[in-house]
C-alpha cells in the first residue's frame, strides 16, 4: 500500500498499464467463549468447534436452534433448553 | 420506487435493498440475455468518506425460472470481498486511482460469481473479479468511464459477461410528487388538493446505484437448453427475479465493532416487476413479502386483483376516473401482467405466459428479438421487446404501470370495458435525466461523480 505523499497525490492519472494480481484473504471472525471454562466443559467440546449461536424461540417446545457457519441445526432437547433458560436468568442449578 | 426503500425493514438496510431488476435480449448480442439487478438506492455521489459499496455479508442473486413452477432453475450468486490496504488512513484513496488495480485505492472489492442449478449444484464462474471504485471525482477517479468500465467488465466461461459496480440510476420517477398524496405534476390541477400543472421532476436525478449485471447465452437459461425461435412456444419464456439474503443470526463483537453472521441465509429483499412490493403489497405485509419466494405469491394475489391504487385514483382525482371507479371485477389484466404472464390470444402474436402458478416474476419471451427503435412504453405501445416482456433500461415503467392500474389494460381481458380517457394519458412526466445508456454491456450509464455533482435545492 502506498503511503500518502505529495508524489502519489500528484501522479498523472492513467500512467502505467497492466493489472496487478490481488490476493484476497478471507476474514475470520471469532467470538469470545466463557471466561473461565471448566476442565469438564472443555473436555466435552469437539475438536475444531467454531463459534455458534443457540436460539430458543419457545422454551416450552424444548427446541433449540444451533447456528454455526452457514448451517442451522434444530435440536429437540428439553434438558438443554432448560439449562439455557436457567443460564439466561443467571441460575445455574 | 421502483423498489427503493419499499418496505419498512429493508429501508433500514440499503446495502441489501434491491432497487430494480432488468431482463432483456441483448441488443448487440441477440443470442444472449442481459440480467441486471441494482442495489443500494438513492446514493449521493459525494457520500464519502465511506462511499457506498456492496456488502461482504450479503448474498446477492439473480434467479431464473424456466419450468413453470416459479422455482429457480438457474441462479447466479454474487459474493463480495472487501480489502483494506492501508489500515492507517481514513482515506478511500491515497492518491489518484489511475487504474482499477491502483494501490492508491484503499478499499477495493472483488466478486465471486457462482451458477447454481435447480438441484443445488454449484459452478464457480469467476473468482476475485475486480469491482471498480465509486466515482469520487476528477482527482481521485479521473476519466471514470474510460478508466474503469471496461476494466471491470469480465468475460466468464461459456460466453458470459459480468460487471458489478456503481452506475448511474436508470430508473426515473417523480418521487417528491408521487409520495405527496399521489400527486402527478402534469395533472395536479385535477388533484383533490390542487395546484397548477407542472412538468415532472425526476427524483433520482444525480443519484447512483450499485449494479450487478450478467450477460448469458439464451441456451443457458431455457428449460430445453436451446435457443427459442417461436414466440408462441411456452418454452421460450423465462421468469426472472433478484434477491438479497443475510445470515439468520448476527452477533456484534464489541471488541472489533463489527458483526459476525451465523446460520443459513435468509432472504431480506426480492424484486421482479417494478413497484410490486412498493404499491401493490400493503405496508404490514411488505417485510414478509420480501422474505418469501415468488412461488408462494398466491397469498398476495388479492392485492393485485384488488389494487389499492386503483381505488385511490378516483378519490385523489375526482371525476377523472369514473369508469375505473365503477369497475367492480377482479383485475384479471393485472394478474396476467404481474403474476402469470400474458397468455396466448390476448395480444396478437405475443405471449409471455409461464403457467398458472401465480408469482411475481419478470417474464421475458426470448424468441422476441430486440426492437431497433424501442418505445419507452413497451408492449402497450406496440413494442413487444419492452416491459412487461422483460424490462429494458429505457422502459418508462412508472407510466406503463400507472396506465395499467388506471384501467388501460382491462380491455385486454374484458372487452366490455372502456377505459377513462385519462388512463391513456396519465404519467408522472419524468424521463431519464442521468447518464445515457450505452449500446453495449453493461448498458447502464456511468455513475455521477462526487466532485462534479451539485447538491439539490432545498425548499419548504
Amino acid at each position: 500500500m502506498e503511503q500518502p505523499n505529495r508524489r502519489t497525490f500528484l501522479i498523472i492519472a492513467g500512467a502505467g498499464a497492466g493489472a496487478a494480481a490481488v490476493g484476497v484473504a478471507a476474514a475470520k471472525t471469532g467470538i469470545a467463549g466463557p471466561d473461565t471454562p471448566s476442565a469438564d466443559s472443555t473436555a466435552a467440546v469437539p475438536a475444531g468447534a467454531g463459534p455458534l449461536v443457540a436460539y430458543v424461540e419457545d422454551a416450552g417446545s424444548g427446541r433449540v436452534s444451533v447456528m454455526t457457519g452457514d448451517a442451522e441445526t434444530v435440536v429437540h432437547d428439553p434438558d438443554l433448553v432448560a439449562r439455557l433458560t436457567r443460564a439466561a436468568t443467571g441460575r445455574t442449578a | 420506487m421502483s423498489s427503493h426503500r419499499e418496505a419498512p425493514e429493508i429501508s433500514k438496510d440499503p446495502v441489501a435493498d434491491n432497487t430494480d431488476v432488468y431482463a432483456f435480449v441483448s441488443p448487440d448480442r441477440p443470442d444472449t440475455v442481459t440480467l441486471i439487478a441494482n442495489f443500494i438506492p438513492l446514493q449521493l455521489p459525494y457520500g464519502g468518506p465511506n462511499f457506498n459499496e456492496f456488502g461482504d455479508d450479503v448474498r446477492y442473486a439473480i434467479h431464473v425460472s424456466n419450468s413453470g413452477d416459479a422455482r429457480a432453475d438457474v441462479t447466479y450468486q454474487f459474493r463480495f470481498t472487501t480489502v483494506v490496504r492501508n489500515k492507517n488512513t481514513f482515506l478511500y484513496n491515497t492518491g489518484p486511482i489511475e487504474k482499477i488495480s491502483s494501490k492508491n485505492w484503499n478499499r477495493p472489492q472483488f466478486c465471486t460469481v457462482t451458477r447454481v442449478d435447480r438441484r443445488g449444484r454449484s459452478t464457480v464462474l469467476g473468482r476475485n473479479l475486480a469491482v471498480p471504485p465509486v466515482n469520487v471525482g476528477i482527482r481521485s477517479t479521473p476519466r471514470y468511464d474510460a478508466t474503469f468500465t471496461a476494466a471491470a467488465t469480465h468475460r466468464l466461461p461459456g460466453g458470459r459477461m459480468f460487471f458489478a459496480g456503481q452506475r448511474a440510476e436508470s430508473f426515473h420517477v417523480d418521487l417528491g410528487s408521487i409520495f405527496d398524496l399521489g400527486a402527478l405534476r402534469p395533472f395536479q390541477a385535477a388533484h383533490l388538493i390542487p395546484s397548477a400543472n407542472a412538468v415532472g421532476v425526476n427524483g433520482t436525478q444525480g443519484l447512483n446505484v450499485h449494479t450487478i449485471a450478467i450477460q448469458v447465452p439464451k441456451a443457458d437459461l431455457t428449460r430445453t437448453g436451446t435457443v427459442p425461435t417461436d414466440v408462441m412456444d411456452p418454452a421460450a419464456v423465462i421468469g426472472v427475479y433478484a434477491s438479497a439474503s443475510r445470515q439468520k443470526s448476527r452477533v456484534l463483537n464489541p471488541d472489533t465493532g463489527t458483526p459476525a453472521g451465523f446460520g443459513p441465509y435468509v432472504q431480506v429483499s426480492r424484486l421482479a416487476n417494478p413497484l410490486f412490493n412498493e404499491v401493490i403489497v400493503p405496508m404490514a405485509a411488505k417485510d414478509r413479502w420480501n422474505a418469501t419466494d415468488p412461488r408462494d405469491d398466491k397469498e398476495f394475489a388479492r392485492y393485485v386483483t384488488r389494487p389499492e391504487l386503483a381505488g385511490l385514483l378516483p378519490v385523489l382525482y375526482p371525476g377523472v376516473f369514473p369508469k375505473l371507479a365503477a369497475y367492480a371485477k377482479p383485475r384479471a389484466d393485472l394478474a396476467a401482467i404481474l403474476l402469470t404472464g400474458i397468455p396466448a390470444g390476448v395480444v396478437p402474436g405475443f405471449q409471455n405466459f409461464t403457467g398458472p402458478v401465480q408469482a411475481d416474476l419478470l417474464r421475458l419471451n426470448l424468441a422476441i428479438p430486440p426492437t431497433p427503435a424501442p418505445k419507452v412504453l413497451g408492449l402497450i405501445a406496440g413494442d413487444p421487446a419492452g416491459f412487461p416482456n422483460g424490462r429494458r433500461l429505457l422502459d418508462d415503467v412508472v407510466t406503463i404501470e400507472l396506465r395499467a392500474v388506471a384501467g388501460a389494460t382491462i380491455p385486454l381481458v374484458d372487452p366490455t370495458f372502456t377505459p377513462d380517457a385519462a388512463a391513456a394519458a396519465v404519467t408522472d412526466g419524468t424521463g431519464n435525466t442521468n447518464a445515457g445508456f450505452t449500446d453495449h454491456f453493461p448498458y447502464v450509464g456511468a455513475p455521477a461523480g462526487g466532485f462534479q455533482s451539485l447538491p439539490g435545492t432545498p425548499a419548504a
